[in-house]
């Protein structure tokens, strides 16, 4: 039995007029082909397509740039930033030491009460007892 | 592939006419099978031809080489002539028009069959088939393209290519049989 792929194959019998062909060839070579001018044009299209392409990149990566700097000026510039100041350093440095001078009073505290306990309990030995 | 083609394209792309003349015979017969199937006209095939062949003489500068025969340029520039023939003509054959003597045959005695009721039979059922069905069956069965070629030509893959090879190959059977079965009992 005969499958399509090799009925398909029968359809290699239609051909042109050979009439046809040789005065179709002999037209189209009689006309000019549209060669260099064209491609010049082109090759300078495509230069300026390509230059285009480039300083818009540039402008583009020079606008990225300077954006990324300002606003690292603005944001994490040391002398900008408001909790690197001097005054507000000298301010956190003052509550520190506050905190250093209210932490040794506080052993002191301890250290004298738990000695004012001790002699108290040696000076009333049966009330210690009890 | 025509041996030396890309050299035979370069002497052209020079303006020598004598290369050119070479590809134009050898491709000729393919760009035209392409065509005719599509349109079903020799008139209006021999046109169209013309034009491609005019267009790829005008424009071989164009051509690059990238792996491809030039063929799968060719039937690029055939594929685009034939849509622009339908979107401005809107040509095509009715089916009630067709000489029902050319439908009456039994598709299951396809041996003994004449080779022109056949072809004829063949041009109308390929043309009720999709038109990307259409282009890959002619170009691997009528014109011998291999898939990467006719790949090149229709811009898909390979294997998009097989699919539709498969399901055209498929819808192309089950047309004909219809075709035949219809005919006979009408």
């Amino acid at each position: 039995m005969i499958t399509m792929e090799q009925l398909l194959t029968k359809l290699k019998t239609i051909q042109p007029d050979t009439k046809f062909s040789e005065r179709s060839k002999a037209l189209i070579l009689s006309t000019p082909q549209t060669t260099p001018r064209f491609r010049l044009t082109g090759y300078f299209l495509n230069a300026i397509n390509f230059s285009a392409a480039v300083s818009l990149a540039i402008i583009f990566i020079l606008f990225a740039v300077s954006g990324i700097s300002f606003l690292g000026k603005k944001v994490l510039s040391p002398s900008l930033l408001p909790s690197l100041s001097q005054e507000n350093l000298k301010e956190e440095i003052e509550t520190i030491n506050i905190q250093l001078s209210q932490i040794q009073y506080y052993q002191d505290s301890v250290k004298k009460i738990e000695v004012a306990l001790k002699e108290t309990s040696t000076d009333n030995p049966n009330e210690a007892a009890n | 592939m025509l041996e030396g083609e890309q050299l035979h394209i370069k002497e052209a792309k020079r303006g020598n006419k004598e290369a050119f003349g070479v590809l134009y015979d050898y491709y000729l017969p393919k760009i035209y099978r392409f065509v005719y199937l599509k349109v079903n006209s020799h008139p209006e095939t021999e046109d169209l031809v013309h034009e491609v062949f005019l267009d790829a003489w005008q424009n071989l500068h164009g051509y690059r080489y990238q792996g491809f025969p030039f063929s799968s340029w060719l039937y690029q520039i055939a594929k685009n002539a034939v849509i622009d023939f339908y979107r401005t003509s809107k040509k095509n054959i009715p089916i009630e028009d067709v000489d029902e003597n050319i439908l009456r045959f039994d598709g299951k005695n396809s041996e003994s069959l004449d080779t022109e009721l056949t072809i004829e039979k063949l041009k109308l059922v390929i043309a009720q088939l999709k038109p990307d069905y259409q282009d890959v069956l002619i170009m691997r069965f009528v014109d011998d393209l291999n898939h990467e070629e006719i790949a090149a030509a229709l811009n898909k893959s390979e294997g998009a290519i097989r699919l539709i090879q498969h399901r055209a190959i498929k819808e192309l059977k089950s047309y004909y049989d219809n075709y035949g079965t219809t005919a006979h009992q009408t």
